[in-house]
């Protein structure tokens, strides 16, 4: 515990903190996916916090959601504005939503794609692109293109903020009530964002 | 339930203030006192609440709760909910006027049945908002005057029908609906001892003359209930899963004239031609009842067993069946 | 040991703990979460409560009235229009002297309609007679919860825990959640006295007249301010007993030596502690103090703590309309009162879930220490441009 939380506290906090920012269509498994990328977090002992854009849900309609991993409590309940990584679980969302808004210089964006879009590089911001079959991927894994844990794992390799072990420990824990296979072919389609990631797709801008 | 002394127990005990003559005092006291002082008794806010605990004073011995006009079967919900939670069987026993039941108090009432709560509810009926000085409710019959349904040079009281509530309680396919009169005690007995004996929400409609609101002779209140059941304008029924089981016939039919001109609140019928057509517009909603009801067949197919003790009929004639009657 | 929960969760978690034998609700955004974990405790046998679906906020509250009334301990929770829609029956409790507990996921209120939060909705039953505790955290909504019902059951009064709807409910943070034993070690099983009970029969809610409905207002009243003790006391011991406590009536942070001190309640008060702390290492004499009990008001409490402040912001997330924010206005009078000129501006802001980002609250401060301030409220971040033409 840090002892600035309490009265005459104060003093340096460590201002090391990754604010993730998620995008994606209602019954992608978005909020899910902030979820267990906090749980992940939390698992590493990490603080974490993650939640919705706060408003109705409707399937198909876009939905963000965000994920904060600190060192120290997190005290702020705000919104993200300027997220050190955005993930996009839809790539249609780039031409509809301003999905790289706020985006940190050198920020990770971890996009559902099987190529790099064109026409969203920025030269002075210098954004990290990440793209990867995410949908395919799962539909072999889950057989149906839920993406959200491959581009978990592809988002634990590309900006190692969690462990691998930690957000297998996370979709364990999360997905135990839906059952053991479940459990499994998620842990795999986990790992298999994790290792696409990790063999160098990552495409400097 | 304690049927071994009825009316010692004093469950609405005297002096409290309801006006001489109050059909609602008569009917709580008949129905309070069937059903004993070991069960717990809901009241919403109208004239029974007033007058029986007026000023820090009360005239109920039994374990008696009031909160607001329109939640009486909400708060019997809690109440029930609480004795089920910790294992216990008191009888949970709502009170209501008919603004607390066909008005403002439906909702609740609807979802207390809906839910399946074990609770009477009873809504006493004087067809007014007699608490606040007479105003009309959806239970006010048509052509009734009442201060905010005055009869004028464009009006003859009230413009709309008495609201059926009975079938719209009895569409909830609940265990038992019944509609009562103070006119009729065995009948009302015998209708109180039924309901207590089934498990569920039980909903019992007993109309209550009000000599203030009805203008009526205070010494006539039991009269003109019957009067009302005579002339088939409040039809003494049973509903058992929302089809009526039981019916109590009528030797004959009484004109609704008889009903109407005892009482003040229909007394502008009578002054004029438009009047006279309202008179004829209230005996062929009497008439519709009987034939709906069949209040005057020798024979009907609602002569069930269950309803046995409700059949037979005849001036204040009624006798309570001894037979058990399965819920 | 911690876990990483969404509020409705954990919240829904400490009501369990507290054993609860009724539970009565009516669904509306964003109270949902709460009821439906509690409804699937039932549903799983883990939880042995009545779980009652009303038909409206009204009955639900009602129906935890007669529950209550009849000796059991009940839990609802509402928000905005449901709130509101159950005024009645929150005086009714409050008269009755109920020890009813709720949760209020704080909603704005419409029109025009708005799911988002703001405190407007429990801020305008003020006057119904509960305690409102504000929460800043899910940690502190989940032992608020446990505390409120030793808080209710001690003083015959309900109380209403009030957690930012969105901002608290639907955040995933990591909480502590109690053990069982401790729990029952620190909340005593409930016995309500004057219960509906056939043995000793008695009559709740009969009328009053002018000859004593004064005194039994007064009673109420009386109750509420000594309720204050009884909430710093409950708090104190939950510190003993959990190790975690949250200054009882209010929360002061970092306000001595503080020359401008920003109050607040809810869980704008995490971004407030944020801000202050960047301000100090720039120089400012900063502070803070949320006010995590409103009712009853604690003006002793905040005297206490704001007595050496220079200027005070009152940064509100509700206001009453033609006269301005609420806190701000018994602040002034508290201050007034014991003596103090200290000028206090009312900040209005956060409404229907409007961010309160850390530099909206930081140009507050900066603005605030100019010594700039007046009478009038001000509504922080509101672009002139978007509001509709009347």
């Amino acid at each position: 515990m840090n002892s600035c939380v309490q009265e005459g506290g104060g003093g340096a906090r460590d201002a090391t903190q990754h604010e993730i920012r998620f995008h994606g269509r209602g019954g992608q498994g978005t909020v899910s996916a902030a979820a267990l990328l906090a749980l992940a977090a939390f698992e590493d002992d990490y603080e974490s916090q993650a939640f919705p854009k706060f408003g109705s849900e409707r399937r198909g309609a876009p939905v963000e959601a965000y994920v904060r991993i600190s060192h120290v409590p997190i005290r702020a309940h705000n919104q993200v504005y300027t997220p050190d990584a955005v993930v996009i679980q839809d790539s249609t969302l780039l031409r509809s939503e301003p999905v790289l808004q706020g985006l940190k210089i050198r920020g990770l964006i971890v996009l559902n794609s099987e190529r790099q879009p064109d026409g969203f590089n920025d030269d002075h911001s210098d954004f990290r692109w990440l793209c990867l079959p995410a949908s395919r991927i799962a539909e072999k894994y889950l057989g149906r293109p839920l993406p959200n844990t491959v581009l978990l794992g592809a988002l634990a390799a590309g900006s190692g903020w969690v462990s691998l072990s930690a957000l297998e420990q996370a979709v364990t824990s999360h997905l135990a009530k839906k059952g053991e296979d479940m459990v499994k072919v998620n842990i795999e389609a986990l790992r298999e964002g994790y290792r696409f990631a990790s063999q160098g797709e990552e495409v400097a801008s | 339930m304690d049927t071994r002394d009825a009316f010692r127990h004093n469950v609405l005990t005297s002096g409290h203030r309801a006006c001489s003559g109050c059909g609602e005092a008569m009917a709580a006291r008949m129905v309070t006192d069937l059903i004993g002082p070991e069960a717990i008794y809901v009241n919403a806010t109208g004239c029974l609440q007033v007058f029986s605990t007026h000023n820090q004073q009360s005239a109920w011995q039994a374990p008696w709760i009031h909160s607001v006009f329109a939640n009486a079967a909400a708060v019997a919900s809690g109440v029930e909910a609480a004795l089920r939670a910790r294992g216990e069987d008191t009888p949970v026993i709502v009170q209501a006027g008919d603004g607390g039941t066909f008005d403002i108090g439906l909702q609740c009432l609807s979802g207390m049945i809906e839910r399946g709560h074990d609770v009477l509810f009873v809504c006493y009926d004087n067809e007014a908002y007699m608490n606040t000085g007479v105003q009309r409710s959806s239970s006010t019959p048509h052509a009734v005057r009442t201060t905010t349904s005055p009869p004028g040079r464009v009006s003859e009281g009230k413009h709309h029908l008495k609201k059926d509530l009975i079938s719209i309680v009895a569409a909830h396919r609940m265990p038992y609906a019944a509609t009562a009169t103070v006119a009729y005690f065995p009948d009302l007995r015998a209708k109180v001892d039924k309901a207590m004996r089934i498990k569920g929400p039980r909903f019992l409609h007993v109309l209550s003359p009000c000599p203030l609101g009805w203008d009526h002779d205070a010494a006539l209140s039991v009269t003109v209930a019957r009067l009302a059941v005579e002339t088939g304008l409040f039809p003494l029924i049973e509903l058992e899963y929302g089809a009526v089981t039981g019916v109590t016939r009528l030797a004959r039919q009484q004109p609704v004239e008889e009903y109407l001109k005892l009482q003040g609140r229909f007394k502008h019928l009578f002054a004029d031609k438009g009047g006279a057509e309202e008179i004829r517009h209230l005996q062929a909603l009497a008439d519709a009842n009987i034939r709906r009801y069949g209040l005057l067949d020798a024979n009907t197919e609602w002569d069930t067993d269950r309803a046995s003790q409700t059949q037979r009929h005849g001036r204040g004639g009624y006798a309570a069946s001894s037979r058990e009657v399965s819920p | 040991m911690k876990s990483l929960l969404e509020g409705s969760r954990a919240v829904a978690e400490a009501v369990h703990l507290c054993r609860p034998q009724v539970i009565a609700a009516y669904p509306i955004t964003p109270q949902t979460h709460i009821i439906e974990h509690l409804a699937q405790f039932v549903a799983d046998g883990d939880l042995s409560a009545m779980f009652i679906n009303a038909e409206s906020e009204f009955g639900a509250a009602s129906i935890v009235l007669g529950a209550v009334a009849s000796g059991a301990r009940a839990f609802t929770a509402s928000a905005s229009q449901g709130l509101l829609l159950m005024t009645e029956v929150l005086y009714n409790i409050a008269g009755m002297r109920l020890p009813v507990v709720m949760v209020c996921a704080n909603r704005a209120v419409g029109a025009p309609i708005n799911i988002f939060s703001d405190h407007q909705d429990s801020m305008s039953v003020r006057d119904a007679g509960w305690i409102q505790l504000y929460v800043e955290s899910n940690q502190e909504a989940v032992d608020t919860v446990i505390q409120a019902y030793r808080i209710a059951e001690a003083c015959e009064l309900p109380v209403m825990v009030c957690m930012d709807g969105f901002f608290l409910t639907h955040t995933f943070e990591p909480v502590e959640i109690p053990q069982q034993t401790a729990v029952d070690e620190f909340l005593p099983p409930f016995h309500f006295a004057r219960a509906l009970d056939p043995s000793r029969p008695m009559t709740l809610g009969g009328g009053s007249e002018p000859d004593n409905y004064l005194e039994y207002r007064a009673g109420q009243h009386r109750a509420m301010e000594q309720a204050r003790d009884v909430i710093e006391a409950i708090d104190a011991d939950f510190s003993d007993h959990f190790a975690r406590g949250y200054g009882g009536l209010v929360d002061p942070y970092r306000v001595a030596g503080a020359e401008t001190v920003t109050v607040t309640l809810g869980s704008t008060m995490g971004a407030v502690r944020d801000v202050v702390d960047t301000l100090r290492e720039n120089g400012m004499a900063v502070g803070a103090l949320r006010l995590r009990c409103f009712r009853p008001f604690p003006a002793q409490a905040l005297i206490h703590c704001l007595a050496g402040a220079k200027r005070i912001v009152v940064l509100e997330k509700a206001f009453s309309a033609g006269a301005g924010g609420i806190v701000t206005g018994e602040l002034r009078a508290a201050l007034h009162q014991a003596g103090l000129a200290t000028p206090v501006e009312g900040v209005i802001g956060g409404l229907g879930g409007r961010d309160l980002t850390p530099a909206v609250i930081e140009a507050i401060f900066r603005r605030a220490a100019t010594g700039a301030s007046s009478v009038a409220c001000r509504f922080a971040d509101l672009n002139s441009d978007a509001a509709p033409s009347t």
